[in-house]
């Protein structure tokens, strides 16, 4: 089995760069949306691309990717600063057949960008922060009910004692303890 | 300025490792201990190690050798600047090699020179699979003329589409085709190629870059070597 990851921002001159040397040629699908896109070859460029979490109870880690290199891959992406912020990142993945032909392109995860970052040191890279689009660096995780707000409330009402014990993955029986 | 060419063969190297460099990660173990690998290279990419280098003796010729190699090592700009580098690997391939003859009356040319073998020629027959203008194409019908029948493992060089210049694949499997062979290569064709395109498999080269620093120490004042590792060139070419 072969596969390799896609990463494409929506700016507006797409960047679209996969993680396998030279350039690949994509079919239009729900994302892509013009048929035979050229991706950029990044294998010599993509440093790091970070786990993908799913958001859970509010809260997912954030997804830096970085790239380095003099390419005019990465001179595109520093070109576009404009309209990156903001800009709506897919994350995909391509399977190949044993001859190394496109197979099936699924999207994996889609993303906003809120951080732009360039180093020119020893270096030359650049940096990509993003969350989820639910996500912000402003906005406070959702916050539960708690007993105590209820209570503020309602004086009376035990619906929410149990809160205190909820968890992700763990179930309770909502009511008086 | 045309692409520079390093040629292995002027600087004698003992050890000379050219391969296509495959990348994998695994996917894990599983119970009964079957583990499952995931290629990940995208079809792989040429490396090059090229180790002891004998440049010669205190003589005119092993001056030159050192000479040249400065020279080189230079142009490439620490390893910004991309050359050609030769494979240099003529037994390997399906031509005859070495041989040459002499006149039917026996006798050399005026400078003791011989007729040497046309090596072989190649030419693609169709692109079998691959994308717009045969980018990413692994298998391609070939007719080939040569001294030698193709057995696999052999390497030719092309002219890649768009700007990609001179690469090289090697061939993997061989079925007989009406007039030729169908061959699978490795790694995918880069940029493209046509019915028509001529395959070089007497000078395979690829467009390579330097990626440790060329070392080249003077041992008593006279001998030196070398040692030197390339990677193929995978910087998108510019657009005119």
């Amino acid at each position: 089995m072969n596969r390799n990851l896609l990463l494409r921002i929506d700016c507006p001159d797409t960047a679209r760069i996969w993680s396998g040397p030279g350039p690949l040629y994509l079919p239009a699908d729900g994302i892509e949306t013009t048929d035979g896109a050229l991706y950029l070859g990044g294998g010599e460029l993509l440093e790091n691309f970070g786990e993908i979490e799913q958001l859970i109870n509010g809260t997912a880690s954030r997804l830096d990717i970085t790239v380095s290199g003099v390419t005019a891959a990465t001179v595109k992406l520093m070109g576009e600063t404009a309209g990156v912020k903001g800009a709506r990142v897919d994350i995909g993945v391509v399977e190949f057949d044993d001859q190394w032909q496109i197979q099936a392109v699924t999207w994996t995860a889609q993303y906003r960008i809120d951080k732009l970052t360039a180093t020119r040191t020893d270096k030359r890279t650049i940096g990509l922060s993003m969350g989820s689009d639910d996500t912000g660096r402003s906005s406070t995780l959702n916050a539960y009910w708690t007993q105590a707000d209820q209570q503020r409330r309602s004086p009376d009402d035990r619906f929410f004692d149990q809160v205190s014990g909820l968890n992700a993955g763990k179930s309770r029986l909502f009511g008086p303890k | 300025m045309a692409l520079r060419v390093f040629h292995p063969c002027q600087f004698n190297f003992a050890d000379q490792d050219i391969r296509v460099d495959v990348t994998t990660t695994s996917g894990g173990v599983s119970l009964s201990g079957y583990e499952d690998v995931i290629g990940t290279g995208g079809g792989g990419i040429w490396r090059a190690d090229l180790t002891n280098a004998d440049f010669g003796d205190r003589d005119d010729e092993g001056r030159a050798a050192t000479l040249a190699w400065r020279a080189i090592n230079a142009a490439m700009q620490g390893g910004s600047v991309a050359v050609d580098l030769i494979f240099c690997d003529a037994l390997h391939q399906p031509v005859t090699g070495s041989s040459r003859v002499p006149h039917s009356d026996q006798t050399p040319f005026g400078d003791d020179a011989l007729y040497r073998s046309s090596g072989a020629s190649g030419t693609v027959l169709a692109v079998v699979n691959g994308q717009t203008g045969g980018n990413r194409a692994t298998i391609l019908d070939i007719a080939l003329t040569s001294a030698c029948p193709l057995l696999g493992g052999e390497r030719f060089s092309y002219q890649g589409a768009n700007g990609w210049g001179s690469r090289a694949a090697e061939i993997f499997s061989i079925e007989p085709i009406s007039g030729g062979y169908r061959v699978a290569i490795s790694p995918p064709i880069r940029g493209g190629i046509k019915a028509g395109d001529a395959l070089d498999f007497d000078n395979i080269r690829c467009q390579m870059r330097r990626t440790s620093p060329a070392s080249n120490p003077l041992n008593m004042g006279a001998f030196s070597s070398g040692s030197i590792s390339f990677q193929e060139d995978m910087r998108p070419p510019v657009q005119p």
